[in-house]
Formats: C-alpha cells, structure tokens, sequence
C-alpha cells in the first residue's frame, strides 16, 4: 500500500503518454481538438481534487491541523510538500491554457516551468499528500492528486516534445523566469506566508492605515497594477488576456483553498460579498468576455473594493501575515485593478454611459438577492438541516454588509440609529427582520457614488492618455534623434546634413496637415532657392504661402518631407538651422513694454551677437530706418510701421543666410515700402538668401529673381521674371493665368 | 409693446454678438453636452441650495444662530456680495465699454449710439446673472429654503425672491456704469504717471498691514471659546444687527425679497408694504437708466471713437546698447515686463505680502487659545492649509503666463535655442519672489510652533515643503497654458474669458492644499500615535511637495518638447 500513489501516477503517466503518440497518425485539427479535451479534463480532475482535500474546516482551525502534520514528517518536506502544493497550481494553469493560447511564452511555461514543476511533484508526491491530508493513507483525494500528477507530467512530457524547437534566448529566460516568479504569486494559497514566515510579529496590525496596513495598499493596489500595465501595455491582445487570466484563475484557486465540495449545499457559506463575487466574476470575463458582466464588475466591483480597502473586515488583533489577512488582500486587489487593468490595456473597450446602466441593473439585481439571502438565513438561524447523510446548521449572513452594523458603526450613531429602523415578518413563529431605511440609503449611496466613479474614470482616462500620447511623442523624438546620427555618419550635431545645400533653402516633398483636419494644407511642395537670391511667393489667401513659411523658421512642424536650410534639417538639427534664419512674420509680434533698443538687444543676445556687431548693426539700420528719435521709447507708443521696422531690424540683427518675409509690406508707407525693399536686395547682395510671400505682384516683379505661385497647397509654378518678361506677359497676367487655368481644369473635372 | 420689441429686435442680435465673445457656447452645438451642462448646473444649484439650507438648519440647531436672524445674517453676504460686484464690475464696465477691442467694429454697424451703448448694458447684465448664478441666486435660495425650514419664511417667497433679485443686479451693474467715468479718469492717470500706481498699491497695502496688525492688537491672550462664548456670541448678533442698521440700502431689498419681519413666531411675511417697497425699487433702476443715458452714453460715445495714441517721450541721448548672456537676457526681459506691468505683478506682490501677515494674524488668534495636543495637531494642519492657499490661487496667473504674450510668444519657435529655459525663465520672477514670502510665513509659522511641541526643524522643513509644492504647482499651471495655449484671444480681445487653464489651475490649488494639509494632520498624528519624531512626519511632506515639484517640471519639459511647437 506504501507505494500506491505512485504506481497509479507512473501508470497514469504511460497511459496519458502513450495516448498522446497516437495522436501522430491525426490531422492537425483533431490533434488540436484533443489537446483541448485533455486540457479541459485535466482542469476538471484539478477542479475535483482541489476541492475534496479538506475535512471542512474554516480557515482557522485548518492551520491548527495544518501545523501538527509536523509529525508526519520532518520540516523539510514539510517545506517541499507544500511548495509543490502550491507551484503545481501555476503548473497546472500554464497545462491548461496552452491549447488554447499558442504564443511564445505560454509555450515557453510549459516547456520548461511545468515540466520541470511537475517532475518535481512526481517524486515529491508522498510530502504533497501528507501535507493536504495529514497522513499518507489511500484517499479518493490522494489517488486523484497521483493521477493529477501523472497526468500533468504526461502533458508537459507531450508539449515539450512537441515544442523541442521553439529554443528560448537568453534574454527571454529572464522574462520567462520573471513571469513564472508572478504567476507563483498570484497562485500562492493564503496559507503560505503564515507557513513560510509565521504570523508576523503580534504588535504589528494591518488595520486603520497604520503602516503596514499601507503597505498592503502600496504594494498590491498601487505597485503591482503599475507594474503589469507597463509590462504589458504594448503586449498583443492574446498575451494580455494570457496574463491577466493566468492571474485571475490562480487567485481564484489561492482564495478558495478554505472552501470544499460541501460548501456547495450550504448557500450561507458562499461567497456572496460583493468583492467574493470578482474573484469567480473575472475568471469568466477574462475566458468568455461577456460584455455587460464585464461593466459590472469594472463599476461596481472596483468601487466596493476600493470602499473595502479603507475598512478591512478582518479582525482587528490579525496580524500581517494571519490567512484571514492575506485572504482580505488578495481578494480585494483583483477585484480593484482587475477590471481596472481590462480597460487600461484595452481587452475591453472603455466604457459609455449605455454600460453604466446595465452595470446599475446587475447591481440591482445583486443587491436585492443580498437582502433576500440575508434576511431569509438570518430567519433560520441556527436550524440544523440534514441531507447527504449529514447535519449542518444554517448560519447568520451578512452579505454586502446590509445585515448587521459593521459599516454603520464607523459612520457614526446616527447611521446605527438608521439601522435600528426594523421591519419584522413574522412566519411560523420566525422572525424575518430587515432593516429597510437603512438597507435604501445603501443602495441609493452605492448608486450615486457610483456614478461618480464615472467621472473619476474619465479623469484618469484622460490622464491616462495624455501620459501615453506623450510616451510615443517622446519616443519619436528618441528615434529622429538615432536617425539623425546614423546620417550624419560619426560627423559632430553641428555640422550640416546634407553639403550639398549649404548655399539653399530646399524643401523636398514637403506636407502639412493640420491635427484637426484630414486634408493637406501643403502637399508634395518642392523648392530650392539659391543664395544670392530674392525669391518671391505668390499666392491668393489660404493658398499655403504661411504655412510653408511657418514651416521653414519652426513655429510648426513639418508632417511629411523636408526642409533644409543652408544644409540643416529644420526638424532634427533645428538650433543651427533656426541660427541662420531671420524671420519677418505677417503680424508683428513684440514685447510692446520694452524699448525699441530693448527688444532688438534682446533678439541679439538670443543669436548671441557680439557687442561689436550690434553696435554697428544697430546704429546702421536705426540710421536707415529713421528711427532714431524712438528708439528708446516704448514700442507700444510706435506706429504700424515703425513696429514693421522694428521686426525688420530684428530679423537682420544677426546676419541670416536666410531672410524670410511673410508679407513684410502691408500696411507700410511708401517710404517705408521702398526702405523695405532696399534691405531687402541689400541683404540678398551680400550673398544671401531672401524669401518672401507678398500679394503685392509689382513689388514681387520688380524685386525678385525668381517667383513661385501656390494654389490650394500646390505649387503651380516656379520659374524667373526673365522668362515670363520673354513670354511677353507682366507677372500679374502671367500670375492670373495660372490661377486661372487651374480654377478652369477643375470646372472641367 | 411694439416698440420695445422693434428695440429687442435690433438689440438681440448685438447682444449676441457680444456674449459669443465672452462666453463659449459650443456646447449648444450637441444634444449630449447640452444635456450634461443644464443637468450638472441644476445638481450645482441644488447642491448649493442644500448645503446652504442644512448649514442655517445646524447653525440654528446648535445655537449658534437664532432662526429670526437668519435673514440679518443674509444682509451681511448680500452687503458683501454686492459690493464685491459693484467693485469688479465698474473695473470690468470701464474695459468693456471704453477700451475692448470689439468697440472699433461695433462703432461701424449700422444702429444708434443708444442701441450699442445699452446692448453693452445689456451684454454685462447678462454676463453678470449668469455669473450669479454660481453663487448669489443658489445662496438666496438657500436661505430662503433654510427659512422655510425653520419655519421663518414663507413657502410664496420662492417665487418672489429672484424678481427683486434681478432688479437689484441691474441697479448694480448702472451704478458700475456711472462708477466707470471716474474710474477711468483714475486708471487713466496712473497709467500716464506710472509711480502714482505703484505708490497707491504701497498705500492699500500699508493700510491694510496697519488694520490686520492693529486687529492683532485686539487679540486678547487667552480666548477660551466656551466660557467667553455668550459674550462673543453677542457681540456677533450686535455687530450684525448694527452692519443691518448702517447698509439701509441692502437691508431694504433684502427685506423686501424676505418679507417684513412681525414676530419671531410669525417669521418674515410678504406684506403689502414689500410691495411698495418693490416700486421703490423699480423707480431708482429707472432714475439709474435715465442717468446712464443722459451721462455715460455720450461719454461712453467720445471714448469709443477716440484713438488711443501715446504721447512719445522725447529723449535726447541715445542709450547704449547692453549684451546679455544668451539665457540671462529672458530673465532680464521678464524682470523689465514684470515692472511694467503692474496690473498682473501688482496683485501677484500684495498676495506674497499679505500672504504672511494674515497668518500671523490668525496664528495670534490660535496662540490665545488653549488647545489640546490634538487641537495643536489640527491648528498646524489649518497653518499649512492657511500657507498654500494663496500661493497655489494666485498661481492661476501662470496658467495663462505664455498666452498673455499674445503672438509674441510664437516668434520664441523661431529662435535657435531651446525652448526649456525661455519658457521656465517666465516662471522664474514668480518662484523667486514667492519663495521669498513663504519664508516668511515659514518664520511665522515657526515663531507660532515654538511654544508648541513641534522640533525646531519642523518649520524649516514646512517651508521647504511648501516651496517645492508652490513650485510643483506654477510649473503645473505652466504646462497648462503649454498645452492649451490661449495666445489667439489675448492677441485680438487683450483677455481670455472663463480661461479653462485658470479654473483648473485654480481647482487643483484648493484640491491640493486640502489634500497636503489632511496629509500633514494624518502624518503629525501617526507621529504621536507611533511615538516618533514630528519631524518624520515633516519629512514624509517633504518628500511628497518634492516628488510632485519634479514629476510637474519633469512633465513641463518633456510636454515643452513633445508638444510645443504643434501648439
């Protein structure tokens, strides 16, 4: 008899084995179904055995047997039986789901976690049963948990083989190792800590915020959800799933190891609590996906739990370690970020108001089956019922908290006094009390802060996102930064991009599309304007002209193409470009509370200019300028052309290879106009690049070398005044008969 | 009736015009949002109601009020509410009607002069009631349902109430109007003699230290709230009843809004008289239009037409030119802007000045009481409540730092440096000047705390604390403005109305200062709890103002990166 078990789990172990090699002669399909049937009848042997363990006692008393199995053996296998116990749990989830999720790591978890686990169980069964039953006797419990065994090596043996050529790498064992470290955690039965650490030292009590009650709340409400939303978020969807199921049922088989098959005939031991609900409740969400019991729990489980977590239910003297304690904990952080977790890494959508609704109706429906249950066992309290052969005796419940004062009493008086509030039914001399007053506010309450939950949601998803936008934004900016360097092959930041263009302004396909709209503003635009050079853009309002100037100097980016200016990339060497750019905007835009000088000192000193060059530069364009007797007054005292000059001034102060105008002459006198003007072709002579929109066509003749025309953010044309003087047009006819003829092409199309 | 609505007809559309401008109703636009805003204004409204009621309800049921002189209490926050209106209103009215933007468009549409002048009228009044919808109305109802509850009011008065209401906003809003001629004389000549300006901010502010320092004078030294409790109490009730007795003209509307008072067992009754009293009323609104007509409209006409123009100084030498090092030079420019524009640095100061004062006052209040070591623990938490408040409100001002330079502050985008340090240099004057004044509450806090338990290090680490958290929340307020820019409406109208960034700067600062005072309370009560050190709890503050001081710049730099440019 002494070597029983283990001949039925080697026999198990052939059998299961050899089964599997027939499998060989099968379509690929039906050896997928099969997997799956094993899969499912291996959850059920688990399921059976699990529950039929124990001798039906609650919590407490089982670790008073529990420590006295001492003296069935010595503590080391003590410690062996039990972390077998506890391990074959995870090796048993990754068993199961692997059929159904086939992704690197699932496969990766049986190959060599479960194997290995079971391996282990295999030669360690005698401390597994001694430890979950007290002797190592022949039991319906310890031949199913051979068998269980047995089987599970089998399976893991099948996959192993099966999987011989998906080899791990390096860097995945720490990932795969990590992993399997987690699952072991939520797996964990929440007897461990006390079997591995005792109860913990017995002034230390996880209540009323003290610290260690905190650290509760620190580590598996806020650190743990933190840290699997960033290990997961850019997961596939299936691995997600994965995880969080893997979690869901291990939890739930570590929350339920007090419970056993009699429990089943005595509804008043269920776990009815709102909370008790989330551990069963997400193990289906996560496997079926119901939809609208998803929204249950994600707006009413998550908010009692969250209620829960600032007054736990356990007794005050429990210390950190006490199963009672662990137990709390563990049921409230799943039921908390869970569903939480569901939404963040989008498994489920985020919520609309519509799911508030049925969430409300569950919860309805939930609240009044409470107070049903409750009043009704409460009534037969202390009546003894017999069937299968044995007596139990009905007990008091107290579901949702709606039966007794444990939440009234930390409001205050006023709610006990609420509570007293009775309505009594009597029935064949039993008393059927319910507490409606009290019971109404609850419901009502729990409703309207739930709905207040939904804003909260709101709040955080749109924190949520905002983070998450600025995460991909920072790491574009990472990227162009690498690109950046790669191109400039080990040459410094400083040096231009591309050579060949130290002497132009070139723009190559570039495109801009506002944020808002789907339609470009520009598209496909090329350009290249050479030094030495005063180019003019023409174009009717709304055309492109500022855009692509607003593009060129940076006040926004670019969406497609690129633009370069004296060889820099205006987007990814945007300092040295920017330092060779002088900017003329459409509107003037200055610090009216600062001098003339003032300001113009201030633009110097951001380009860096020497005391030298601003003094020359400074007198020179003031003497041109005639802006000698204001200089020093307030720019808000100056006229419309003087702050035009003043810009002006700004924009040469440091000498730009490339001048920019957008639109610099409207609104100005003649004499301004033409001193404008002047600067311009003066600049340009020294070698310079000026580039300027305007609508003013003469001017734009007169001034330029070459011209562009944009219409509707393309451009139609580029060409010299030269050539279209050959044609034997003036600019004006030449620029509306390109306008026109594309208005023309599209009344055609 | 025809011709009032051939007015209304030609009235509407200028009215309209004008609202758009101050108030953001795209969400007419969608059922949904429509739904949603009527729905949480009426949950707000009656919120307000409720508390308001309920508080009259517990006042009167602890003994701290008598249910007769529920409505005298009414007459305090009616005197103050009003004058607090008729203060911003006449600034508001003196901007809206002689310097908005919209007045050069305005002037050219084809109606008279008194069509425009009253659709401004008209424009503010409406502004106004919808203001006071946040807060008058919903409180008026308050005492009037709290009334009824204690049986001291009558149900019709619900009814009643808001119809003098209305009359009485008016009136304010004609007296703002008239108020406004001289106070742009006012505004005007400070702003041609700049030093008059600031030496009249000096005078407020020196003032109003002597009145709080004399008022700490009056603080007797030891207040024993129990015992001296009848004698406060009716030192209260006579104070109220003589402020009654002195604001004739607000306790004449409020009585006619409640009723005549006739017994304490009677209550207020709406009697014959309260409707004299209303025609009254009526009859001083219609002198108020008839004045505004014949005296503001033609004032408010040659104000609107004329051109603004600066008289030029006339300088003979030139001034040299000085180079900055390229990052001082913001800090240089910003220090120039801040002096010269003392609307917004004027307000920003005297709050830093008086910031420290009102918490040595109310410390020399707490000082005269003896409290118990849990009531130490509670008056330390309100001390630091106390401390933030102010600094994290006024921090609004920075949620629109970056906006108010209108387009300017786009031509920053175009310059070759990185943007990091122009737009933190803007927040550098405020940081500076504020940590200057939290010291100096740190050193009332700690002249208060020293007679107390509390170590000596513990004021010190506050400070520090509030310092970073004040930080904390200016770079937050900062970021705001980053990403919700508001550039184009301060370009064209000078000033972004109901500004989202300033509200939600502003929510934050009260969410957080209560939060971080609650926090200082747990931690210092844990610390005795424990038996450790108060300082740990200090400490445990610390931390926290610092984790969120670098979180916010950390989020203001990488936001500034990631964002600014799109913006």
């Amino acid at each position: 008899m002494d070597k029983m078990q283990y001949i039925i789990g080697a026999i198990v172990l052939v059998l299961v084995t050899g089964l599997f090699l027939l499998l060989k002669k099968f379509k690929a399909n039906s050896i997928d179904k099969f997997e799956k049937i094993i899969s499912l009848c291996f959850a059920a042997i688990f399921v059976i055995r699990y529950f039929a363990f124990k001798n039906l006692q609650i919590i407490e008393e089982y670790y008073v047997v529990f420590e006295s199995f001492g003296g069935y053996q010595n503590h080391f296998l003590n410690f062996v039986g039990n972390i077998c116990n506890w391990f074959e749990i995870t090796a048993a989830i990754f068993i199961f789901l692997r059929p159904f999720f086939k992704f690197k790591t699932s496969i990766w978890y049986v190959k060599y976690f479960s194997i290995t686990t079971y391996l282990v169980c295999f030669i360690a069964l005698y401390p597994m049963i001694s430890m979950i039953q007290g002797n190592y006797e022949m039991s319906f419990m310890s031949v199913l948990l051979a068998i269980e065994v047995g089987a599970g090596l089998a399976i893991s043996i099948y996959y192993h083989l099966k999987d011989l050529h998906h080899h791990i790498s390096k860097h995945s064992y720490i990932e795969v190792g990590l992993a399997a470290t987690f699952f072991n955690f939520a797996t964990m039965p929440v007897y461990i800590p006390y079997f591995l650490l005792g109860l913990g030292n017995s002034n230390y009590h996880a209540i009323d915020f003290s610290i260690y009650h905190r650290l509760y709340i620190y580590i598996l409400i806020i650190f743990i959800p933190i840290l699997l939303y960033f290990s997961l978020r850019n997961a596939h969807p299936d691995k997600i799933r994965y995880f969080l199921l893997v979690i869901s049922i291990g939890t739930c088989i570590g929350f339920f190891v007090e419970f056993d098959w009699a429990d089943l005939v005595q509804p008043w031991r269920w776990p009815l609590h709102l909370c008790n609900t989330a551990m069963i409740l997400m193990v289906i969400v996560l496997i079926l996906m119901p939809k609208r019991l998803f929204y249950f729990t994600y707006f009413i489980n998550v908010f009692g739990a969250a209620l829960a977590f600032l007054m736990p239910n356990y007794e005050p003297h429990y210390t950190v370690f006490h199963p009672s304690v662990v137990r709390f904990w563990y049921n409230h952080m799943i039921a908390f970020w869970m569903p939480l977790l569901c939404v963040a890494l989008k498994l489920y959508q985020r919520p609309k108001l519509k799911q508030y609704g049925y969430s409300i109706v569950g919860f309805t429906g939930y609240f009044f089956l409470a107070l049903i249950l409750n009043t009704v066992f409460t009534g037969f309290k202390d009546t003894v019922v017999h069937y299968f052969g044995k007596d139990f005796t009905i007990c008091d419940t107290n579901f949702f908290f709606i039966n007794n004062t444990f939440i009234a009493v930390k409001l205050g008086s006023w709610a006990e006094k609420i509570f007293a509030l009775n309505f009594v039914i009597p029935i064949n001399g039993r008393d059927f009390t319910m507490h409606p007053v009290y019971q109404l506010i609850f419901f009502g309450t729990y409703i309207l802060i739930g709905f207040g939950v939904w804003f909260i949601y709101q709040l955080f998803f749109d924190i949520a996102d905002s983070h998450y936008d600025l995460h991909i934004r920072l790491k574009g900016i990472k990227l162009d930064k690498i690109a950046l360097q790669s191109s400039l092959q080990g040459r410094s930041l400083d040096e231009p991009m591309d050579k060949d263009t130290v002497n132009q302004l070139k723009l190559e396909h570039f495109s801009k599309r506002y944020s808002a709209n789907k339609y470009y503003a520009v598209e496909n635009a090329n350009l290249e304007v050479n030094c030495g050079e005063v180019f003019g853009f023409l174009g009717p309002n709304g055309a492109g002209k500022s855009t692509i100037i607003k593009s060129i100097v940076g006040i926004q980016p670019i969406t497609e193409g690129k633009i370069t200016v004296c060889g820099y990339d205006i987007k990814s060497q945007p300092v040295q470009a920017k330092s060779r750019i002088g900017f003329v905007p459409d509107h003037y835009a200055l610090y009216e509370k600062l001098t003339g000088r003032e300001y113009l000192n201030y633009i110097a000193d951001i380009y860096d200019v020497s005391q030298e060059d601003r003094d020359v530069r400074l007198a020179d364009y003031i003497h041109i300028f005639e802006l000698e007797a204001s200089i020093d007054n307030k720019i808000k005292t100056y006229s419309h052309g003087m702050k035009q000059k003043i810009t002006l001034i700004s924009a040469l102060i440091h000498n730009p290879k490339l001048l920019i105008l957008d639109e610099p002459l409207t609104g100005l006198d003649p004499t301004s106009i033409y001193q404008v003007k002047e600067q311009m072709k003066r600049h340009a002579k020294k070698g310079n690049i000026v580039f300027f929109s305007s609508h003013l066509i003469d001017i734009v003749e007169k001034l330029c070398d070459r011209i562009a025309i944009i219409k509707k953010g393309h451009i139609q044309c580029i060409t010299t005044v030269e050539e279209i003087e050959k044609t034997g047009m003036s600019l004006e006819d030449f620029y509306m008969s390109i306008i026109n003829k594309e208005e023309e092409k599209n009344e055609k199309a | 009736m025809r011709k009032l609505k051939e007015i209304w007809r030609k009235m509407k559309p200028l009215v309209l015009f004008q609202l758009s401008d101050k108030l953001d109703f795209a969400w007419m636009k969608s059922k949904k949002d429509a739904i949603r805003k009527v729905v949480f204004a009426i949950a707000k409204f009656a919120i307000i109601v409720g508390v308001i009621s309920l508080l009259l309800w517990l006042f009167n049921f602890l003994g701290i009020i008598n249910s007769a002189e529920m409505v005298d209490l009414y007459v305090m926050f009616f005197t103050l509410i009003m004058a607090l209106l008729l203060l911003s209103d006449t600034h508001h009215l003196m901007k809206s009607l002689y310097y908005a933007e919209d007045n050069k468009l305005l002037v050219t549409f084809p109606v008279s002069s008194t069509m425009l002048f009253f659709s401004k009228i008209f424009d503010f009044f409406i502004f106004d009631f919808i203001k006071n919808l946040g807060l008058l109305i919903p409180v008026s109802f308050g005492f009037a349902v709290g009334g009824i509850i204690l049986g001291q009011v009558q149900v019709v008065t619900l009814f009643w109430l808001l119809i003098p209401l209305i009359f009485a906003s008016a009136i304010i809003v004609l007296l703002a109007s008239l108020l406004s001629v001289p106070y742009l004389y006012v505004y005007r000549l400070f702003k041609l003699v700049p030093i008059l300006e600031l030496i009249s901010l000096l005078i407020i502010t020196t003032l109003i230290i002597i009145g709080i320092v004399s008022m700490i004078y009056l603080i007797p030294d030891d207040i024993d709230l129990i015992m001296q409790w009848p004698a406060m109490r009716n030192s209260a009730q006579n104070f109220i009843s003589d402020l009654c007795d002195k604001v004739l003209p607000f306790t004449f509307v409020v009585r006619m809004m409640f009723g005549k008072h006739g017994s304490s067992y009677l209550g207020y009754r709406l009697v014959g008289s309260c409707f004299v009293d209303f025609s009254i009323l009526i009859g001083v609104f219609a002198v108020l239009i008839t004045l505004c007509y014949f005296a503001i409209k033609p004032f408010f006409f040659y104000m609107m037409t004329k051109s603004f123009e600066f008289e030029k100084n006339v300088i003979d030498e030139p001034k040299p030119n000085k180079r900055h090092r390229r990052y001082l030079t913001f800090i240089n420019k910003e220090l120039i802007l801040s002096i010269r524009d003392i609307d917004i640095s004027g307000s920003f100061l005297l709050i830093y000045i008086l910031a420290p004062i009102m918490l040595f006052f109310i410390n020399s209040v707490y000082a005269a009481i003896s409290t118990d070591l849990d009531g130490n623990m509670m008056v330390f938490a309100f001390n630091i409540l106390l401390m933030l408040l102010p600094y994290l409100a006024s921090n609004s001002v920075i949620a629109t730092i970056y906006s108010r330079e209108g387009r300017a502050a786009y031509m920053k985008k175009t310059k070759p440096i990185s943007l990091i340090f122009p737009l933190s240099s803007k927040v550098f004057i405020y940081i500076l000047c504020s940590t200057i004044s939290i010291v100096a509450c740190g050193i009332v806090f700690g002249n208060f705390s020293a007679a107390t338990d509390l170590e000596p290090v513990c004021p010190v680490l506050l400070t520090i604390a509030i310092c970073f958290l004040q930080i904390g929340h200016m770079f937050y307020s900062a970021t705001l403005d980053i990403m919700n820019p508001q550039n184009e409406s301060y370009a064209t109208t000078g000033s972004s109305e109901n500004n989202q960034n300033e509200n939600r700067s502003t929510i934050i600062a009260f969410v957080g200062a209560i939060i971080f005072a609650l926090l200082g309370y747990l931690f210092m009560a844990e610390s005795h709890r424990e038996d450790t050190y108060y300082f740990v709890a200090f400490i445990k503050l610390l931390l926290i103002a610092i984790f969120v001081a670098g979180s916010s710049f950390y989020l203001f730099v990488r936001k500034i990166q990631a964002y600014y440019y799109e913006k």
